[in-house]
C-alpha cells in the first residue's frame, strides 16, 4: 500500500490504513520515545499518545515535507509535553549531574550497535538526555529547545555541551569510542562500523 | 546558526544521529489496542447500545409473557385499628369453604407455629379464585403456609356465568385460645362471618378483642342468606384489557434504489472499460448492487381501540445492509463528488483519495453498506377477518428514523469511484412500514405471522449529494403479544 493511498485511507478513518500505518512507524517512532522516557512502559504510553493524535490531526498534514517527519515532531512534542509534566524532570534540566554516573569500564566491542548508543544516552541525567536528544538527534535549535523546555537558551547550550562531554565519556569508558585525544582515530572506528 | 557554533563536534553529532535513527524497538500489542479503542470507541457504543436495547426487550418480553394471569382484584383497604397485642399473641385461621352446608366447627389442632403480626388489622385480600366449585368443597385447599396465622376465608362469586370462590384473607384477633378452627358453614354462613369480621375491623373497636362466633352466627346466618340470593349475583364482568405489548422479530432482504441520472446500463464485463470515458446514464444501472440479508426487532404496546382497530407504537431496531460488487485498483484515484448547488453561485465539491472503482481495477472487490437504525414506529392496525382465535389483520406504520452509523460507501458523482463520506449520509429520516398477518390466540398470547414491507421515505443522503438512494426492505414478520392491562 502507497503512502497516500494509506494517508486516503486514515482521512476517511480506516481502521485498516491506520493499523498500516502504525505498523509502518512505530518502531522508528517507539525508539524515539525510548530515548526520552524513563522505561519502555513510559515509552509505550507516550507512543499511544503521539500517535492517537497523529490520527486526530492527520487532516492537518499539508503534504509539505516527509511524512514521516511531520509524525516524528508530533511524537517528540508529546514526549516533550509527558516529561514537563513530571516535576523531577524540571528540576533536573537545570542541574549538573556530571560527576554522579558510574559506567563500568568495558572491552572495545567490534561493531557499534544503535542499542548500545541509545543505551549509553540512556545513561545521561534526565536534563542532559533532553537536549542531547533534541538537538544532535532531532535536529532541533538552541532557541526551539528553550523554548520546548521553558529553559534559557544559554542553559540550553550548556547543558547540551555537559551532556556531549558526559556521553563521550561513558562510550569511552565503555570502549565503543576512543579517548577524545584521538578523536580521528575513534570516528573512524565507528563510521567503518 | 545554531549547530554551526558546535562545526568541530559534527562527526561526533552524526555518529550519534545515525546510530539513534537505525534503533528500532516494537511496542507491544496493547499499544495498538489503545489507540484503536481510542480512536473508534463510538463502536462499542453502538454494541453497547444495541445489547442493552436487547437485553432491556428481553427482560420486559420475559417478564410480560412468561408471569401467571392478573386476577382480577377487588381488594378491599380499611382504616387500621389497634388492638391488644395479648390478643394478637393468639390467633385462629378459620376456614370456610363455600358449598358445604354445615356450619360446624369440623376440626381444631394446635397452631404454636403462626406468626405474629402488627397491632394493626388489615383487610389484605379479596380475591376471586381461580379454580372451580368442585375443588372448593375441600376445607384446606387454596391456603398457603404464610397464611396460617390469619383468617382465610372462601366465599362464592359468580364469574362468567360459573361458580367461583372468593378467598379473603384475614388477620382477626380471636379470643380463646391458640387454636385453629375449621368451620365449614354454609355459602350464606361463610359469607356472613365474612361481612362480620369486616365490620369488626371497620369499627375500629379496641376494647373488643374478640369475637363471639357463638353470638354472631346468628346475624351473620341473615347477612349470608342475603348475599347468596342476591348480592352474588350483582358481581360485575370484569373488563376486558385494551393494552397489549408486542414483541417482534423479522428477517429482512434488503434493496436499494439509485436515482439521479439517465439512460444507460452498466456492461457484463465492466471490468475492461477504461475509465476515462464520461459516464451518463440511469446510476441504478450503472451500478451493480445485491441485496443482503439483515433484521428488525420491536417492541411495542398495543391500544385496541374497538374490535377493528388497535393503536401501536413502540421502538424498533433495524440492520439493513447491501452488497456493492466495486473494483480494487493498485493506484490511487481523486474521488470526487459534486454537490448539488441550491443559490445560483459555483457547485461545491469534496475531494477524497480512493482505490475503489465502479469500473475497472486489478481486482474485484464486494463493498458491504450497512446500516444500524433506530425507529419510532406509530401506526393503527386493523382486523379484518376472524373474531375467535384466528384472525386476519393488515398494519401500517410511519417510522422516524435515526441512522446509528454513517460511513457507508457513496459513488462518485462521475460514477467511476466509490468513497466514504459520513458528512453527506442523513443521519434522521422516515421510513414507512406496511404488513399483513395472520394471529393466533392461545394461553393467553397471541402469536402473529405475515408478510411486513418497509420503505424508506427519504433519501439516505443529504440533500448536497446529487445521487439519491431508498432503501426497501422485504421480511417475514413474526410477533408474539400479551395482554397487560
Amino acid at each position: 500500500m502507497t503512502e497516500q493511498a494509506i494517508l486516503s485511507g486514515c482521512l476517511n478513518n480506516h481502521p485498516s490504513s491506520q493499523k498500516e500505518l502504525y505498523t509502518r512507524y512505530s518502531p522508528k517512532m517507539l525508539a524515539v520515545c525510548f530515548r526520552f522516557a524513563h522505561n519502555k512502559e513510559d515509552a509505550e504510553d507516550m507512543l499511544q499518545e503521539g500517535f492517537i493524535k497523529v490520527f486526530s490531526q492527520i487532516h492537518t498534514f499539508r503534504n509539505q515535507g516527509a511524512f514521516e517527519g511531520w509524525v516524528r515532531r508530533i511524537v517528540v512534542h508529546t514526549c516533550i509535553n509527558n516529561l514537563k509534566k513530571n516535576k523531577r524532570f524540571n528540576e533536573s534540566v537545570d542541574l549538573i549531574h556530571a560527576n554522579s554516573i558510574q559506567v563500568k569500564e568495558e572491552s572495545i566491542p567490534s561493531i557499534v550497535q544503535a542499542k548500545q548508543i541509545v543505551e549509553c544516552i540512556r545513561l545521561l541525567p534526565m536534563g542532559y538526555r533532553t537536549v542531547l536528544n533534541l538537538y544532535a538527534i532531532e535536529g532541533y535549535a538552541h532557541k526551539e529547545i528553550a523554548e520546548m523546555l521553558d529553559i534559557e537558551e544559554s542553559t540550553s547550550r550548556s547543558q547540551y555541551t555537559r551532556a556531549k562531554q558526559m556521553l563521550e565519556e561513558i562510550l569511552v569508558k565503555k570502549r565503543i569510542i576512543q579517548k577524545p585525544q584521538e578523536k580521528t582515530t575513534w570516528f573512524k572506528i565507528a563510521a567503518n562500523q | 546558526m545554531q549547530r554551526s557554533l558546535y562545526n568541530d563536534d559534527f562527526d561526533f553529532e552524526q555518529l550519534i544521529k545515525q546510530k539513534s535513527d537505525q534503533y528500532k524497538i516494537y511496542p507491544s500489542s496493547k499499544v495498538w489496542r489503545g489507540i484503536h479503542n481510542s480512536l473508534h470507541s463510538s463502536r462499542r457504543w453502538y454494541l453497547l447500545s444495541f445489547v442493552l436495547f436487547m437485553a432491556g426487550i428481553s427482560y420486559y418480553s420475559i417478564d410480560q409473557l412468561s408471569a401467571p394471569p392478573r386476577k382480577n382484584n377487588s381488594s378491599l383497604k380499611n382504616s387500621s385499628s389497634a388492638i391488644d397485642d395479648k390478643s394478637l399473641s393468639e390467633r385462629q385461621s378459620i376456614i370456610l369453604p363455600f358449598t358445604s352446608k354445615e356450619s360446624n366447627i369440623i376440626k381444631s389442632v394446635s397452631a404454636n407455629n403462626y406468626d405474629k403480626r402488627g397491632p394493626a388489622i388489615e383487610m389484605n385480600e379479596l380475591s376471586i379464585s381461580q379454580s372451580n366449585s368442585e375443588k372448593s368443597l375441600h376445607p384446606r385447599e387454596g391456603i398457603n403456609d404464610n397464611e396460617i396465622g390469619q383468617d382465610v376465608f372462601f366465599t362464592p362469586v359468580k364469574n362468567d356465568g360459573s361458580y367461583q370462590e372468593e378467598k379473603s384473607v384475614v388477620p382477626v384477633s380471636i379470643a380463646a385460645s391458640s387454636f385453629y378452627k375449621y368451620i365449614s358453614p354454609s355459602i350464606a354462613e361463610s359469607e356472613a362471618i365474612v361481612k362480620g369480621i369486616e365490620e369488626t375491623k371497620l369499627s375500629g373497636s379496641t376494647t373488643k378483642n374478640t369475637i363471639d362466633l357463638n353470638e354472631e352466627e346468628l346475624n351473620d346466618h341473615k347477612k349470608i342468606n342475603w348475599l347468596q340470593e342476591n348480592a352474588l349475583y350483582e358481581f360485575s364482568k370484569p373488563k376486558s384489557k385494551r393494552i397489549s405489548y408486542l414483541f417482534t422479530l423479522s428477517p429482512t432482504m434488503n434493496y436499494r434504489k439509485l436515482t439521479g441520472g439517465k439512460n444507460g446500463s452498466i456492461t457484463n464485463d465492466a471490468k475492461n472499460i477504461p475509465i476515462s470515458f464520461n459516464i451518463e446514464g440511469d446510476v441504478d444501472r450503472l451500478v451493480n448492487h445485491k441485496p443482503a440479508l439483515g433484521f428488525e426487532l420491536g417492541s411495542m404496546v398495543l391500544y385496541t381501540v374497538n374490535k377493528n382497530l388497535t393503536f401501536k407504537a413502540g421502538l424498533q431496531f433495524n440492520y439493513s445492509r447491501y452488497n456493492i460488487q466495486a473494483y480494487s485498483s493498485y493506484s490511487t484515484d481523486r474521488a470526487t463528488i459534486a454537490l448539488n448547488n441550491f443559490y445560483g453561485t459555483n457547485p461545491d465539491s469534496i475531494t477524497t483519495y480512493t482505490r475503489l472503482r465502479n469500473f475497472g481495477g486489478n481486482s474485484v472487490k464486494d463493498l458491504k453498506n450497512e446500516y444500524f437504525q433506530l425507529s419510532a414506529p406509530i401506526g393503527i392496525e386493523l382486523l379484518v377477518l376472524g373474531r375467535g382465535k384466528l384472525q386476519f389483520s393488515v398494519a401500517g406504520t410511519i417510522q422516524p428514523t435515526y441512522l446509528i452509523n454513517r460511513d457507508n460507501y457513496l459513488i462518485t458523482t462521475d460514477y467511476k469511484n466509490y468513497t466514504r463520506e459520513p458528512s453527506l449520509v442523513r443521519r434522521w429520516n422516515v421510513n414507512t412500514g406496511a404488513e399483513a398477518f395472520v394471529s393466533y390466540k392461545t394461553a393467553g398470547l397471541k402469536f402473529q405471522l405475515g408478510p411486513q414491507l418497509r420503505y424508506q421515505l427519504l433519501s439516505s443522503y443529504d440533500d448536497k449529494y446529487p445521487v439519491k438512494e431508498f432503501l426497501t426492505e422485504y421480511g417475514i414478520k413474526f410477533g408474539i403479544s400479551k395482554a397487560i392491562r
